[in-house]
């Protein structure tokens, strides 16, 4: 479960990225974070991954507030979350195997085990048999299917998608955005960034709508 | 062990590009301590050579020999003095004659022996050698001391232009390790940057974050210290070699010496660099986060 309570994010430079966010997401939800470029929704998804902490309010993730995470409880608390970037953030000079097992060798998984789990994930992205290829030669619909399947392998309780549809034709985005739903009927809860609106009407799910850093409209269309 | 096995993994997926690394560390570590090595080389000959200008002290004629002891003791004592040795005044008129051997009737024919004794006084360096000479014509005894000045100033000339020669070799060779090594680390950093940012993401530690490029700079740099290791007697022996050629009656310094001196040395300033990079690589993984919001508040 995912909560954020009065929160407001101000920059340095005294830019607002974020002012007086307030929604709750409860467990095995998936939620769209919607609106154009600039209003906030990668800052929302940073806030609740703790890459940065808020100006203001409270974030609980799992009942938890994030700003107090530091050091191992910052360790343990992004190890229950799956992260999907829009720019896909794998290592390119790695095959897809070496990518994808990442998350379990951090976690000090045996050889046999992260085989066997990159299997299973490779699979259900589409991707079996990509283990030796490097990330480099992929297409973008493969790279962001193993930056999903990276997000998926340790099973995390949250997953955070920034605009993972945003480099995609609308084939390999439904194919992402199809992944996402089947690890959300899993039980994990999906919060997902896009700014694209079609997307967010066609699915029918419950959406957040952020403007200039605020939320400006909550629910489902 | 996961970084362990990360930076061996790292290691061997770009082995092209490790060892090339590692071999221009390598380079520019064998030859600061090249030049390390001459410089000792360079400063023992010259000490060498320091050594054969002496003073001959003319002692009053008519001393006795036990004067004549207790005059050579004390100028042993002094630790300006490297030898001294008396020459009786038989034994000059002997060298006198090996010397200049075609008059060698006419020494022979002398009714009186006209050398006086003398003290021949060996200086431990030619800087400082007036004031030698003048603190032994000072002595009970001595007549009157006599040295080849023209030459000990053209000596100590040399000197100093041979020993401000070697700090500027040695402050450029050193300026360029330091430029050569950081500049290899920060290629280092930051080929690393994206990886420390995706360990973050996906669930690394604290520890497996910061440590993720000082563990490979420190392989790296060990890879280099065993090509140094391995290169470095072959370069002391060069230059042992070559000074043998030139100087055939100097005593070098043994290459053992040398080399432990020179290896020493130059491993001592590696690992500070290393220090430094990895503190800098460290701060740089904890700040990389931050770097990316920037990044992304840019791009929004």
């Amino acid at each position: 479960m995912i909560q954020m309570l009065s929160v407001s994010k101000r920059y340095e430079d005294g830019y607002y990225g974020l002012r007086d966010i307030t929604f709750k997401i409860g467990p095995d939800k998936f939620v769209f974070l919607t609106g154009e470029s600039g209003a906030g929704k990668s800052t929302v998804l940073r806030l609740i991954y703790r890459a940065e902490r808020p100006t203001s309010g409270t974030i609980l993730v799992n009942g938890a507030d994030t700003a107090a995470a530091h050091g191992g409880s910052l360790t343990s608390l992004r190890r229950k979350m799956g992260m999907v970037f829009q720019d896909y953030m794998l290592l390119f000079d790695r095959t897809v195997y070496e990518n994808v097992a990442l998350p379990l060798a951090v976690r000090g998984m045996g050889k046999r085990i992260i085989s066997q789990e990159v299997d299973t994930y490779l699979d259900r992205v589409g991707l079996a048999g990509y283990q030796r290829r490097m990330c480099c030669s992929l297409s973008g619909g493969e790279k962001q299917r193993v930056a999903l399947a990276r997000a998926l392998i340790a099973k995390p309780d949250i997953i955070l998608a920034d605009e993972p549809t945003g480099n995609l034709d609308l084939t390999n985005g439904e194919k992402i955005v199809e992944v996402l739903h089947d690890a959300n009927r899993q039980g994990a809860t999906v919060l997902m960034a896009t700014h694209d609106l079609y997307l967010v009407q066609s699915t029918r799910l419950p959406f957040v709508r952020l403007r200039g850093g605020r939320k400006v409209e909550e629910g489902n269309f | 062990m996961f970084t362990f096995k990360q930076t061996l993994r790292d290691i061997a997926r770009h082995p092209v590009r490790t060892l090339l690394v590692s071999i221009l560390i390598a380079v520019l570590m064998v030859a600061s301590a090249g030049i390390y090595a001459m410089s000792i080389d360079v400063r023992h000959t010259i000490s060498e050579i320091e050594r054969t200008h002496s003073i001959n002290a003319y002692l009053l004629r008519g001393l006795d020999q036990t004067s004549i002891q207790t005059l050579l003791e004390q100028m042993k004592k002094n630790e300006a003095i490297a030898r001294a040795e008396y020459v009786s005044p038989a034994d000059g008129l002997k060298k006198l004659e090996t010397q200049y051997p075609q008059f060698a009737s006419v020494f022979r024919d002398l009714t009186r022996n006209p050398i006086p004794p003398l003290i021949r006084v060996y200086p431990v360096s030619v800087q400082g050698i007036a004031g030698l000479a003048a603190e032994l014509r000072s002595l009970a005894g001595v007549q009157t001391v006599e040295y080849d000045e023209g030459s000990v100033q053209g000596m100590a000339n040399a000197n100093v232009f041979v020993h401000s020669l070697l700090l500027y070799v040695l402050v450029l060779a050193s300026f360029l390790f330091i430029a050569g090594f950081c500049l290899m680390a920060f290629s280092i950093i930051n080929g690393k940057r994206k990886e420390t940012a995706v360990l973050s993401v996906v669930g690394a530690s604290n520890l497996q974050v910061l440590l993720s490029t000082p563990a490979h700079l420190i392989a790296v740099w060990a890879l280099a210290s065993v090509l140094f290791a391995i290169i470095l007697p072959s370069v002391i022996r060069f230059s042992t070699t070559r000074l043998k050629a030139s100087f055939s009656w100097v005593t070098s310094e043994p290459a053992g010496v040398v080399y432990a001196q020179a290896a020493s040395v130059v491993l001592l300033a590696s690992l500070a660099c290393l220090l430094l990079a990895c503190v800098i690589a460290t701060l740089l993984a904890y700040r990389i986060d931050e770097e990316q919001r920037r990044e992304e508040t840019l791009l929004e």
